[in-house]
């Protein structure tokens, strides 16, 4: 569950270089609830395949059953480092001042 | 939206209201999906029933075998985690802008300081409100696609009954901060009331003939209307015992603000007030100051510490639970005689075991990397702090790139957690 604690990290980082403190902070809140309901209700509601991809934690999948999905994994975390790198260029050109 | 404190302050709170309305609208949503599954046969709807009665402690078991009557019970004592919003909101409105300096602006307008204090705490008030309204509309959407019997006005008496609990522990906090220098010491004062008050309620549940004890929590009140049960229906009474708590908190909170100095506390006759604490120099040497990674790893240290105890408790109290249930829920999920649609989801988020133990354990552990990633939120929202408010600035002014910065800060972030691991 490392991956996907670094992933919603990276996000909010990235975030961070256009939003104020509390846009960033809902936006990754609202992003964390949407995950949680896809993954979790979204199977009830019967949504295809494609849909409950967008949530991370269909990547996470159920390691104490199943055991690490390392192909999964490494999209997270390979997501997670996309945000990243975006997140440190976009801080190292903004205005700090704005 | 600038034209007045009123409009400003609601203003600032726009995504505190989606946010918190939508996300409470959701929690409440999520156990009637399940519960459709659930209570296909009456069989099921009995074993149920009786399942939820075990967990009386955490809430009533009231028409359980109905969508509304479960989803109340299923959330039980976590919908009071909405209340954490507004006691951090009330010890911020007034004491935290004292603490910035912000409110001595707004105290050399000419307006009275009451006007000043109603205003804010009116916004405050109002964006619970909005909350609580998203809130009811969003479990009344949920109860008509999952075929509840309760209507939207039951709906919106929920959200209602959810404001004024809410408003109750945004006074407190409001009240209590009239006492305290800083913001802080009065929401943790109003946090800890928080969980007194949620054991205080529970007692009549699971000790015979002391109801007389529970009355003494607001949250008794809140729970005397559950109106997405249309058989038990909205008490209005105790609507109305937390309609008077607000107003007497609040009152209160606004009367002692007039009175005091501006950035003082209200002093109570021989109890010794601890004097105002100055900024802490960083002491030289400390092992923290050799690097923005280093320091990052000591700024952390203690609230890794306590969301690890916190995960590892939960997990540890997972284990305990399952083994508890899982022969009840044996009974339930195979009551119908055939293959049960609950336990199918059960495999759809555990996985896909043919031991319940198994499946149940790994669909409650499911909620770990949830817990990790909202100290991650947690963890953003510092950094972001940091950032709007100037903190980078003398960091950013030293010859250090600014990657080096914020990938220091994420690499301790990322070193913290691989420590809970």
């Amino acid at each position: 569950m490392i991956p996907l604690g670094l992933l919603i990290a990276a996000i909010g980082y990235l975030a961070a270089g256009w939003l104020r403190t509390a846009a960033d902070t809902g936006l990754l809140s609202f992003v964390l609830a949407a995950w949680f309901f896809i993954s979790f209700v979204g199977p009830d509601l019967k949504w295809p395949d494609a849909t409950l991809r967008l949530s991370a934690f269909y990547y996470y999948g159920t390691p104490l059953t199943h055991g690490l999905q390392l192909a999964n994994i490494a999209i997270v975390v390979v997501a997670g480092a996309a945000a990243l790198a975006l997140g440190v260029l976009r801080f190292a050109r903004k205005d700090i001042a704005t | 939206m600038f034209s007045n404190i009123f409009l400003k302050t609601l203003r600032d709170y726009r995504v505190a209201i989606l946010g918190w309305g939508i996300g409470m609208g959701l929690v409440i949503v999520s156990p009637m999906a399940s519960v459709a599954s659930l209570i296909s046969t009456p069989a099921q709807r009995a074993a149920l029933a009786t399942l939820a009665a075990q967990f009386a402690w955490a809430a009533d078991p009231v028409a359980a075998g109905t969508v509304g009557g479960y989803a109340t019970f299923k959330i039980g004592i976590f919908i009071f985690l909405v209340c954490v919003w507004p006691l951090l909101a009330a010890s911020r409105t007034l004491r935290g802008e004292e603490d910035r300096g912000s409110l001595d602006v707004l105290l050399s307008m000419p307006r009275t300081r009451a006007r000043v204090a109603l205003e804010k705490i009116a916004a405050l008030w109002t964006a619970l409100v909005a909350i609580g309204a998203i809130t009811g509309v969003m479990a009344y959407l949920g109860g008509r696609a999952f075929k509840a019997d309760f209507t939207l006005v039951d709906g919106l008496l929920f959200g209602l009954d959810l404001t004024l609990i809410c408003m109750v522990f945004g006074g407190v906090a409001l009240l209590i901060s009239q006492f305290t220098h800083e913001r802080g010491p009065a929401a943790s004062a109003t946090g800890f009331l928080l969980v007194v008050f949620i054991v205080i309620d529970m007692v009549h549940r699971v000790v015979p003939n002391t109801e007389w004890f529970s009355r003494l929590s607001p949250i008794y009140y809140y729970n005397l209307s559950k109106p997405l049960i249309p058989s038990f229906g909205t008490n209005f009474g105790g609507l109305s015992v937390l309609l008077a708590l607000t107003l007497v908190l609040t009152g209160a909170g606004i009367w002692l603000f007039v009175r005091r100095d501006a950035g003082d506390v209200v002093r109570i006759p021989l109890i010794p007030v601890r004097p105002a604490q100055t900024s802490r120099a960083l002491p030289a040497g400390d092992w923290s100051l050799r690097s923005v990674y280093a320091r990052s790893l000591g700024m952390i240290a203690f609230p890794t510490f306590w969301w690890t105890l916190l995960i590892a408790g939960f997990a540890g109290w997972m284990v305990v639970v399952v083994q508890q249930m899982v022969s009840k829920l044996s009974d339930l999920l195979n009551s119908a005689g055939t293959a049960s649609p609950a336990l199918a989801i059960l495999k759809n988020i555990g996985g896909g075991g043919t031991e319940l133990n198994a499946i149940f354990l790994g669909a409650m552990f499911e909620i770990l990397p949830v817990l990790l990633m909202a100290f991650a939120v947690t963890q953003v929202n510092r950094w972001a702090s940091d950032a709007d408010e100037g903190r980078l600035e003398i960091i950013l002014s030293t010859p250090q790139s600014r990657a080096r910065v914020l990938l220091g800060r994420f690499a301790a972030l990322a070193r913290r957690r691989r420590a809970w691991a």
